[in-house]
């Protein structure tokens, strides 16, 4: 029979913290003593901030020095001073989560540039504001991004006085302006093409933008494209079929746009594709899987 | 490389208090560590085990040979395995330091989710008392980490 004085080494700790499903059930193991506290607090990965998390973030960038996901989605302060914050953490991250937010903290994102290379994930779906010219910031913040999300751009100005704002920030007074604010454009698109080579997945559902994408180099690390919605077009696919021989994934859910044409078109250059969303895509016929079938 | 019973011959493993067991050879090599050195032509004489006493050492054997058996089911070796990891949390601990060191990915994977499973859903001082661990913080230090918790642990 064993003796019970017998210590396991850290490492058959954490194997044994890492069976723990959800970093949930860490919380427990944190309180038993200084030895789980510190395997522990070096297992843990992601964090999400909330308002109130805000007062204890510096002490707790300390305590779990392998954070590597933050998420902000459920923040509702002052976003630039968060990200500001983060920048400066000195932690190794790879992802940031920032949507539902109002609009992109261009200015904080900078810093991430100068102080942050590891992030290769930036989260920034359901947007209250975006537009081109924060997508060229992130383009020259983070062009090492390796994933980006910029789906479902709300438009949604809220109150006017936040609408003031913006346009002052834009130098657009006129009613043209609001048109002008709400959507993105190819160039915004062509700009984070252009500058984040090493873009592997990209999602732009139900952005604007895709219609007229002009690629000016091959683009062959991009493997997942999300773009559901009215945003592209046949001719769109033929340029990607062009220039992202490495696509493996292609979800066109929705894209009325869209026809048997670019279809072919890019299912015949991208060879590798494992993937394509048509749901929805009400002119593209069905015969198109036959067709796929025989290729 | 895969051996079968029928070619299979004795190996002879010695743990760190000296005793000598017998092991057929396609059980033994459930242990990638023992594997590399059979495939490198290594194992011909006792082969020593520093890191493992004789009775674990046995256990482990125990379940190397039920999991090398071709004609248990899936079912079978679940129900035996549910009944293999009942034991105290010290012959435990031998178990998963063992594994570790043997390099037997299955066993490992099953005794440290059994301890797992002892931790999950506990509280502190309950995961102290089964695992016989000393509180070591201060009530202050104690307090500090139970708030910074509430909001690290959403």
């Amino acid at each position: 029979m064993a003796e019970r004085c017998v210590e396991l080494p850290d490492e058959c700790w954490e194997m044994i913290f890492c069976l723990l499903d959800h970093h949930q059930h860490l919380e427990a193991p944190s309180l038993v003593c200084k030895r789980f506290l510190s395997i522990t607090n070096c297992l843990r990965l992601t964090l999400t901030v909330a308002d109130q998390t805000v007062l204890v973030l510096s002490r707790l960038f300390k305590r779990f020095p392998h954070l590597k996901k933050i998420d902000l989605r459920d923040f509702h302060g002052d976003l630039d001073g968060l990200v500001h914050q983060i920048a400066r953490s000195r932690l190794n991250l790879e992802e940031l989560n920032l949507s539902n937010q109002k609009n992109l903290p261009v200015q904080s994102l900078s810093e991430f540039g100068s102080n942050m290379k590891s992030l290769k994930v930036l989260k920034c779906s359901r947007l209250c504001f975006l537009q081109d010219s924060d997508l060229n910031a992130v383009a020259n913040s983070l062009p090492w991004l390796e994933e980006l999300d910029i789906s479902y751009p709300e438009n949604d100005y809220g109150s006017m006085h936040d609408l003031g704002l913006l346009m002052q920030r834009k130098g657009a007074v006129t009613d043209a302006g609001i048109e002008l604010l709400s959507t993105i454009t190819e160039e915004g698109l062509a700009e984070i093409l252009k500058k984040c080579c090493k873009i592997r997945h990209l999602e732009v559902n139900r952005c604007g933008g895709m219609k007229k994408i002009g690629i000016d180099s091959d683009f062959c690390k991009l493997e997942v494209l999300r773009s559901q919605g009215l945003g592209i077009n046949d001719e769109a696919l033929v340029e990607i079929g062009k220039r992202c021989r490495g696509l493996l994934h292609l979800d066109l859910e929705g894209c009325s746009n869209v026809t048997a044409r670019g279809v072919k078109e890019v299912v015949q250059k991208c060879r590798g594709l494992r993937e394509i969303n048509l749901k929805y895509c009400d002119n593209v016929n069905v015969d198109i899987v036959a067709w796929m079938f025989a290729l | 490389m895969s051996l079968s019973p029928s070619t299979s011959k004795m190996l002879s493993l010695k743990s760190s208090d000296g005793k000598v067991l017998e092991v057929e050879e396609h059980v033994a090599v459930l242990c990638e560590t023992i594997k590399s050195l059979v495939e490198d032509g290594c194992a011909d004489s006792p082969i020593p085990l520093a890191n493992v006493d004789g009775a674990t050492l046995g256990n482990v054997m125990e379940w190397c040979k039920k999991h090398a058996d071709q004609k248990a089911s899936a079912d079978d070796l679940e129900d035996w395995d549910a009944e293999f990891v009942e034991r105290d949390q010290g012959e435990l601990y031998h178990l998963i330091m063992a594994a570790n060191y043997l390099n037997i990915k299955g066993l490992l994977d099953l005794i440290c989710q059994k301890v797992a499973d002892m931790i999950k859903g506990k509280h502190p001082e309950k995961i102290r008392e089964i695992f016989n661990i000393e509180n070591d913080f201060t009530p202050e230090q104690q307090e500090q980490i139970r708030k910074d918790n509430s909001w690290a642990f959403e």
